[in-house]
């Protein structure tokens, strides 16, 4: 039968249609692709603070608050600031805590983050230099940010390369936690804790019990549980590790030698099998932190190092434990080490964020305001970023023995996390040159010359990606 | 003009101005009604398949719009200096090997025993069907605690017989095994397709073979095996495919741990992506890997060719 030129519809001419058309659509969605971003944050001025009849704006915030005492406190925050400041309307999203920062740099390229979001202080410098934060220098100067009410750490860990990109809320510091009544049972005096580092391995080794198969039972003290924290144990060995004038990873050298030899004598004395087989079966969640059966709480882990927000935790599910806090120990012969590492809770205002003066409006307040320091500071037991704040005796009556201590001994000395683009990279290659020593018997001296080169060309690889 | 299987088939040129209005209406009316389909296609599959082409040859970090050329320096720092990338390319081909071997060999086993007339054969097939029902974070969550080293129903069973169970995945030794064995429990999407293969064998092939006098087995290796040759190959070009781009057990299971022995490619390319934002990078090594499947999967399907039996 003949067809009709109707009937066949011309191949070749249906595909050219198709292809014009496919070829005008996927102009259309890579115009679309190439839009410009949302305009830049500009210079704040009076009018931002809306004038009377001036409809609010809203300020999407986004944090990883869900459940429990910590998200009352954050939606206790929210509507605060939203009655303080009537030209704003808080819109709060909530995002799990291991998803909020990949998906804000997603939504940030995506031309729609949020107006603000909470985060830490790692993030200053591995976002600024990528074009992924907003400069907030010019409102932190219009707003008369006071510098002297500030912890000197906390201040520096706001700024990249002298800009400010973030507000701190609070600082956390970690903490030496241990347990009296193990220290007690082991024949130790819990009323006069060690001194230095080899006393506190000394008590961690004899209270430390094992089967004769060598699988762990009770942990007195292993420095990799709950995990072996390059950055808190690397400034307690006093230990370099990045120069910002030059932009130089300087981690290679004695002290962070010392430093994975230290963690290695752990695996070899224990097994690394051993080790790691503890933390797969009991590390869930912190090692059951919200747990009334948590290892910590039943006296299973008698001392280990943790953020200072561990101590309400205990106060909610561990409220017999009998224990104590001290800094972060530093060998006997270092006298230049830190009492751990210190690092800032923060909101940042991602790029392209539509509300620029509302979301420093948001992070500015839950830096400065002192109702957020005592209902939202205090329950989550961390340390307020305003030192007026911080020293405030109704502040202090609420929070717990711990803060006074920390405030006093050591938050002032504490090793600020620096501002080092691929800090997280340098972490994560520490965790597994440990590995690598532990399980292939590698050479301490080589993996840390590899390793110091890998996290060098990571640094370059973020400062060239991002022009610098 | 062109020839195919010897008929010429005259292929009409027509322009628009040669259409009928209706023929036009109807043009534009079937246009209109598949170009969801094709804008979806050059939306999500195109253009970043054409996008990451490019990007492989470029310093991206998703946020500068303007990525820097730097010609085949990923390729050759991949391929030259980077310890991760053979690291992890070796321990997922020893991944896909097991799983792909382990689960054939398991799946076929099941089909056959589907295959059999015994009461209750619904709930049997639906209880190897499930574990492609549930979602992959709730299977491998579970799987976590069922290999827990201390706590573990795996361990604890083996206990009860006086076997001291393996330590899982808190071992490199055996972390990428139990990743295996956890695939393999949730690949029953093949035996439905062996079973569907084994009722497609004329059973007068067996009776020929029974009045020959073969016993089972000589059944099963000359008549099963063989007519299931086809079923075979497909399952085993898709499981290498899908094993090659596994990422979700290792990224909740293990971490890639313990010492990398859980790292596979397609974890150390979303890190690398989304955690370390060198974009570029990471599409260099996605196009390596798709060379690397692409030239299996051709290398399969031409190198079964004299081992398949299509004919029945």
């Amino acid at each position: 039968m003949k067809r009709s030129s109707e009937d066949t519809l011309g191949l070749q001419l249906n595909r050219r249609a198709l292809l014009r058309l496919g070829g005008l659509s996927g102009a259309g969605l890579a115009l679309a692709a190439c839009a410009p971003a949302a305009p830049q944050a500009s210079a704040p001025s009076a009018s931002d603070d809306g004038g009377a009849d001036a409809e609010p704006t809203t300020v999407e915030i986004w944090t990883g608050f869900g459940q429990g005492r910590m998200a009352d406190a954050m939606t206790g925050a929210i509507d605060r600031f939203g009655e303080e400041n009537e030209q704003f309307e808080p819109n709060h999203v909530i995002v799990p805590w291991g998803e909020i920062h990949d998906k804000v740099i997603a939504n940030t390229a995506a031309g729609n983050p949020p107006d603000s979001y909470r985060g830490w202080a790692w993030i200053v410098a591995e976002d600024a230099p990528i074009g992924a934060l907003t400069d907030l220098t010019d409102f932190v100067e219009a707003e008369g940010v006071p510098q002297d009410d500030y912890w000197p750490a906390t201040w520096k860990q706001m700024q990249y390369q002298g800009k400010f990109y973030a507000m701190s809320i609070s600082t956390i510091v970690q903490l030496f936690y241990y347990n009296k009544d193990r220290m007690a049972e082991g024949g130790f005096d819990p009323e006069n804790v060690p001194a230095n580092l080899e006393e506190w391995e000394e008590m961690g080794h004899a209270l430390t019990e094992t089967e004769d198969s060598g699988e762990l039972d009770r942990i007195g003290f292993i420095p990799l549980i709950p995990r072996a924290d390059p950055h808190n144990w690397l400034p307690a060995f006093g230990a370099a590790v990045w120069d910002e004038e030059t932009t130089t990873v300087t981690v290679n050298n004695e002290r962070t030698l010392r430093l994975l030899n230290w963690y290695s004598s752990y695996n070899e004395r224990y097994g690394a099998e051993n080790i790691q087989a503890f933390r797969t079966a009991y590390g869930g969640n912190f090692f059951g932190r919200n747990s009334p059966e948590g290892l910590y709480y039943t006296g299973q882990i008698a001392a280990w190092q943790a953020g200072s927000w561990l101590f309400n935790d205990i106060g909610e599910y561990g409220p017999d434990l009998n224990f104590g806090v001290a800094a972060t120990p530093s060998p006997s012969d270092i006298t230049d080490g830190h009492p751990g590492k210190l690092v800032a809770n923060m909101y940042f205002v991602p790029a392209n964020a539509k509300n620029v003066p509302g979301g420093f409006a948001f992070s500015n307040f839950m830096s400065s305001s002192k109702w957020v320091a005592l209902n939202k500071a205090v329950p989550d037991s961390v340390t307020p970023s305003r030192i007026s704040n911080a020293t405030d005796p109704e502040v202090e009556a609420a929070g717990g023995f711990w803060m006074p201590f920390a405030r006093d001994n050591i938050l002032p000395k504490a090793w600020a996390v620096p501002s080092m683009p691929g800090i997280q990279y340098l972490a994560g290659q520490i965790y597994e040159a440990i590995d690598e020593i532990a399980y292939d018997g590698a050479d301490p001296e080589a993996v840390l010359e590899a390793l110091s080169g890998r996290v060098q060309d990571e640094v370059n690889n973020k400062l060239e990606a991002a022009g610098g | 003009m062109s020839v195919f299987a010897g008929t010429r088939i005259e292929r009409s040129r027509t322009s628009l101005s040669d259409m009928s209005p209706m023929v036009r209406r109807r043009l534009v009316w079937g246009l209109f009604f598949i170009s969801p389909w094709v804008l979806g296609f050059l939306a999500f599959t195109l253009y970043p398949i054409a996008a990451s082409f490019y990007y492989g040859f470029t310093n991206y970090n998703i946020l500068n719009f303007t990525p820097r050329w730097v010609g085949t320096e990923n390729y050759a720092d991949l391929f030259t200096s980077d310890n991760v990338f053979w690291g992890s390319l070796r321990v997922t081909i020893q991944y896909v090997a097991m799983l792909v071997g382990l689960a054939t060999v398991f799946d076929i086993c099941i089909a056959l025993l589907l295959n059999m007339n015994v009461r209750g054969l619904s709930l049997y097939r639906t209880v190897f069907y499930l574990p492609v029902m549930v979602p992959v974070v709730a299977a491998t969550l579970t799987w976590v605690w069922i290999l827990n080293p201390r706590h573990g129903l795996v361990n604890g069973l083996l206990d009860r017989i006086g076997v001291d169970g393996p330590l899982w995945l808190a071992s490199p030794r055996t972390a990428l095994f139990s990743l295996v064995l956890v695939a393999v429990w949730g690949s029953g999407r093949a035996v439905l397709i062996y079973l569907a293969g084994l009722k497609e064998i004329p059973s007068h092939l067996y009776e020929a073979a029974e009045i020959d006098g073969a016993n089972p087995f000589r059944k099963m290796w000359h008549i099963t095996l063989p007519l299931l040759t086809p079923q075979i190959l497909f399952n085993v070009i898709t499981m290498t495919i899908f094993s090659f781009q596994s990422i979700a057990a290792p990224l909740i299971m293990t971490g890639g741990g313990p010492n990398k022995a859980t790292l596979l490619y397609g974890l150390q390319l979303y890190r690398l992506a989304f955690e370390r934002l060198r974009m570029g990078y990471a599409s260099a090594m996605a196009w390596i890997l798709f060379l690397l499947i692409l030239a299996l999967t051709i290398t399969m399907f031409y190198g079964s060719r004299r081992f398949i039996h299509y004919d029945r």
